[in-house]
């Protein structure tokens, strides 16, 4: 990262307040977002429809100045934070504090006109029926109601120069259809600057660009945090924009922060398997460096039944026994050998439990032995097997909490880092 | 990643044979009472078990030459020039030798797989349909044979009777590769196949293509925007701007020693994780309904001369495997490719 | 808008641009005939006797007489008036009623959303010429009274479409900044949703029209509404059916049925035409794709 705030000293944590620059502007705790979704109709009358957890407990705070990243794949609950950071949605659990103040859905305008947000798609963030002139003046219609229609264009045009839309008279009458993508982007970053905010998250603000203009879209956002001395939170799954834009980085999965840190630590000396696993998994534009790699098995899972312990235990490679393997776990297994073993065990609807029941049979029984003997971390943590009639019970040990360790000034969720 | 050793340099006789040969393709669409000029004039061969990338930002052409190539293009599209894959040429087959080459000789895979299933279809269904559509085969036969596929591409077997909303999207994409791959195609055209896939399945899907194409000596044209992506599995690069072919090389040559301008400025914007600085190409790709007469790129690019906006930029050769088309660059090496 | 009539110009020389062009030119053709009845119609539609009785067509009455020796050729012109009035008052009243309705319920939700589409589904329900009966017996005969009933008829449509539209248009981001912005629910309602959803429409105006222009006619041919002596087709349509037996004695029953007949099945086509083809021009998504 070549800009720095001048006393940055890469805390994961503020020091207590002593110089100016480092006053935490958000401070993100506990926070949680639970959507309901699908079910039958009797669960939405009684309202006990299933819950994605988009967000579930996570904690960060972001000083004043820097650029904090957030990253994460699809799923991951990134977006989400981004969106409860600006107050477009209620959290389920925890708060959001920007500057000791709570951001909620029903801010005053005093402090919504400071938090600012930049979606990811510019012709979707713009409105087809407004002119881009029309666009970002509403921003001041409604906060600067003082203003009358020469000042309202002044600080218009005055916006759209800063961002590089020159010349403002001829380009404010056009709809977003008649620019171009890197254009339009350009007009969606008027609209949040031309109020003078104060923190702007920035959701994938360039993943939809073509790549020769992304990096001037990106300078002309490094530029006006200069110029306007803002705080960015900076939502993006391209690591390398990442590690170039950000100060401080976290890396989320499945709705959790796994590791927060300086930027160039993170990506350097990853601590969290998950955070080595998207290193290795980032394809490199030389042909000269690429490597064999080992990567985790899997996707990303149903975020409405997350895994038991840490999230990313089924695919992690350094997992260990207390790490939260279930019956789930045993039920993959099963069906990634199916076609060696032949066998037609229905594990498709394991229940939430750490015994597994199913009806005995030589076949599944090989398959756990197997396990077991070779002593994998899913074999270590069947505590268990007990046959019973024509049944067999698999009780897996219940898995450890996962702890949350600083080390050295990063932070990181998970059992063997902690050690 | 399996490159012959000094691929470049050697006389043709090491080289494997072509299987897809385009020459001076133009494809122009009608939209409007606009006319589009998507590809212009674009010349390139496509060799036995290589994988070759054709990389470019939006609007470049490179979808449409994709399309092109198994003649998949909407009513009122003007195609000149030649395709002929496997000494057949394409544009004039006739509509049932049209339809037995997709899929049987040619397959394809897109970006989004949820659109390209039946939602009401079982996997299997959809294995039937695509193996029945190029001979009558027998239901135990295609069970056996789907089971084989999906297994190949890390697919639990198992899952055969499930309906595509079942599985995640990294999955689905797998089911499409085994789709395309199932009739044994030779080559497999994949159009932004990853591009909306999580990095990290995105890894796992190149290496599952790349591992299926050592195993078959399956040929893989891979249409995208992503240079990382463009150098993880490549051999050979086409680099295309404004409907042309601008340069095409090995993938250490393109990325190794770029020789047309937009090649240049396109590498050097890329932000990747060793970046320092931040770089970019002013200016807008051209409007392809007026394209200019001359080099698509004139506008833009750094080198620009008198001549460049007047006619089509020459081919310049900067060796056996090497090529540029550029007035301001000069070639290099005079033998026959 | 302007990207609407930017679609129309392009689109006006393939089938649906015909249709439109046929579509428009009857119904103007009807406007034409409305503005100008009183020069068009050589007699007082509404005057008794002014020719014999059930008289066939001859040069002072061009489509003859009716039973009560009203001239048939003025009736039928001047029910191009009622015809058009009553609809396009219809019309008026379901869209002020239904689209803010629908655009106000798509955008809130809630209780008030479920409540509102649980009435409008209610009436929607209803066979459209039973309620529109139900209402013009309640309100009793008139113009007015007889295009509050078919209006009603056509509120859920508006509402439903409206709203359902506004359900989508809802999630966009530009609506999701315009609330980062801070705007208040009636500014994103006016600015933000209401341009992006009224598209839709002109087509179901125009569709709704021809349904109207049914409904109305039926709802006359039963009694209600519009009632005699005001010309009007569906009333001629509906006296004439009694005389029908009488054909043998009185030939000019035939045209006293079809003339009226024909000028509500025409003045629908219209209708039909417009709408159908600003529908395939202005929601190319239900066009087929092409590959």
């Amino acid at each position: 990262m070549t800009e720095q705030v001048a006393c940055a000293s890469g805390l994961t944590e503020p020091p207590p307040v002593t110089c100016a620059s480092h006053r935490p502007k958000l401070v993100v705790r506990d926070l949680a977002k639970y959507f309901p979704v699908g079910g039958t109709l009797l669960d939405r009358v009684l309202g006990r429809q299933p819950l994605v957890r988009a967000v579930d407990g996570v904690d960060f705070t972001i000083r004043a100045g820097e650029v904090f990243g957030l990253v994460g794949e699809s799923g991951s609950g990134k977006t989400t934070v981004g969106r409860l950071s600006v107050g477009l949605l209620a959290p389920s659990r925890g708060e959001v504090l920007y500057e000791g103040q709570p951001v909620t859905t029903r801010m005053e305008r005093r402090l919504r006109r400071r938090l600012q947000i930049i979606f990811q798609d510019p012709l979707a963030s713009l409105n087809p029926a407004m002119t881009i002139y029309e666009g970002i003046e509403h921003a001041l219609l409604i906060h600067e109601p003082g203003l009358d229609r020469a000042g309202r264009r002044a600080r218009v045009y005055a916006a759209m120069e800063k961002v590089g839309l020159a010349p403002p008279e001829t380009l404010a009458g056009a709809y977003p259809g008649d620019l171009s993508g890197g254009q339009r982007q350009r007009a969606v970053i008027a609209r949040a600057m031309v109020l003078g905010p104060d923190f702007v998250v920035a959701d994938e603000p360039v993943s939809m660009l073509d790549m020769s203009i992304r990096a001037r879209v990106l300078r002309l956002l490094l530029d006006l945090k200069q110029e306007m001395g803002l705080t960015y939170l900076f939502i993006t799954h391209d690591l390398a924009t990442a590690r170039f834009v950000c100060d401080r980085v976290g890396v989320m999965y499945l709705g959790q922060l796994v590791e927060v840190g300086p930027v160039d630590e993170v990506f350097e000396r990853p601590l969290h398997p998950y955070t080595k696993a998207l290193m290795r998994a980032v394809p490199v534009p030389d042909p000269r460096l690429v490597r064999p790699k080992e990567l985790p098995r899997g996707e990303i899972p149903d975020a409405v039944r997350p895994p038991t312990g840490c999230r990313f235990h089924p695919r992690c490679p350094e997992a260990l026994p207390e790490c939260g393997w279930e019956p789930r776990d045993l039920a993959d297994l099963y069906e990634r050998h199916a076609l060696e073993l032949e066998g037609a065990l229905n594990l498709r609807e394991v229940p939430e439990a750490r015994t597994l029941v199913v009806p005995d049979s030589p076949v599944f029984r090989k398959l756990l032995d197997a396990e077991r003997a070779a002593r994998t971390p899913l074999g270590l943590a069947v505590e268990e097997v007990r046959p019973v009639g024509g049944v067999v019970e698999v009780r897996f040990r219940d898995p450890a909490p996962v702890p949350e360790v600083e080390v050295g000034n990063r932070r990181v969720r998970c059992l063997r880092v902690a050690g | 990643m399996n490159r012959e050793p000094g691929m470049a340099g050697q006389p043709d006789m090491g080289r494997p044979e072509v299987i897809l040969s385009v020459r001076n393709l133009t494809t122009r669409y009608r939209s409007r009472r606009r006319r589009v000029e998507a590809c212009r004039d674009v010349s390139l061969d496509l060799r036995r078990g290589e994988v070759y990338s054709l990389v470019g930002e939006s609007a470049c052409g490179k979808s449409t030459l994709g399309l092109t190539l198994m003649d998949l293009l909407p009513e009122g599209t003007e195609v000149t020039g030649q395709v002929v894959f496997e000494g057949r040429s394409v544009l004039d087959l006739e509509p049932e030798a049209l339809r037995a080459l997709r899929g049987r000789d040619i397959a394809l895979i897109f970006q989004d797989p949820m659109t390209r299933l039946d939602p009401l279809m079982t996997i299997e269904e959809h294995f039937a349909e695509t193996l029945r559509s190029h001979g009558s085969v027998e239901r135990a036969e295609v069970a056996r044979l789907a089971a084989q596929a999906l297994d190949a591409v890390g697919v639990p077997p198992t899952r055969l009777r499930d309906y595509p909303h079942q599985f995640s999207g990294g999955m689905r994409q797998r089911i499409m590769i085994a789709l395309a791959l199932v009739l044994e195609p030779a080559l497999l055209i994949a159009d932004e196949a990853t591009t909306s896939l999580d990095v990290v399945v995105q890894a796992q899907i190149l290496r599952l293509l790349r591992d299926l194409q050592r195993a078959r000596a399956l040929t893989i044209l891979n249409i995208t925007h992503d240079l990382g992506v463009v150098a993880e599995i490549s051999d050979r690069v086409g680099v295309m701007y404004g409907g042309r072919l601008v340069e095409e090389g090995t993938a250490e040559e393109v990325f190794g020693s770029p020789a047309h301008p937009y090649t240049r400025g396109l590498l050097r914007s890329v932000i990747h994780m060793g970046s320092k600085e931040l770089s970019w190409i002013d200016g807008l790709p051209p409007d392809l309904s007026d394209p200019p007469p001359g080099c698509p790129y004139t506008e833009r690019c750094e080198l620009a001369g008198p001549g460049c906006a007047g006619s089509l930029p020459p081919e310049r050769r900067l060796g056996p495997t090497h090529r540029a088309f550029c007035f301001r660059v000069e070639p290099a090496w005079e033998g026959r490719a | 808008m302007r990207r609407t009539w930017a679609r129309l110009k392009d689109e006006l020389l393939t089938v649906s641009g015909l249709r439109v062009i046929l579509g428009g030119l009857i119904v103007l053709f009807y406007v034409a005939v409305a503005v100008l009845a009183p020069v068009l119609a050589p007699f007082d539609p509404e005057k008794l006797g002014v020719g014999p009785m059930l008289a066939l067509p001859d040069e002072t009455y061009r489509f003859g007489t009716t039973h009560l020796g009203y001239d048939l050729f003025s009736r039928t012109v001047y029910g191009t008036r009622i015809a058009l009035e009553v609809v396009l008052l219809a019309s008026f009243i379901a869209v002020l009623v239904g689209v803010p309705l629908g655009l106000v319920s798509g955008y809130t939700g809630g209780r008030l959303d479920r409540t509102l589409v649980l009435l409008m589904d209610s009436v929607y329900s209803f066979p459209d010429l039973i309620l529109a009966i139900v209402v013009a017996a309640i309100l009793g005969s008139g113009l007015v009274n007889a295009a509050v009933a078919v209006s009603v008829v056509y509120i859920p449509q508006y509402f439903r479409v409206t709203r359902n539209h506004t359900l989508a248009v809802r999630e966009e981001p530009f609506v999701e900044a315009a609330r980062a912005l801070g705007a208040t629910r009636p500014d994103i309602i006016r600015r933000y949703i209401f341009p992006n959803v009224s598209q839709s429409i002109p087509v179901i105006l125009t569709l709704n029209s021809a349904d109207a222009i049914l409904t109305l006619a039926g709802l006359s041919f039963l009694g209600f509404g519009i009632t005699p002596p005001k010309p009007f087709w569906g009333l001629d349509v509906s006296e004439a059916w009694r005389y029908l037996t009488l054909t043998q004695e009185y030939p000019q029953v035939w045209w006293w049925t079809a003339v009226p007949g024909l000028a509500i099945v025409i003045l629908i086509l219209g209708f039909t035409l417009l709408g159908e083809g600003l529908n395939d021009i202005l929601n190319p998504q239900l066009r087929e794709s092409q590959r």
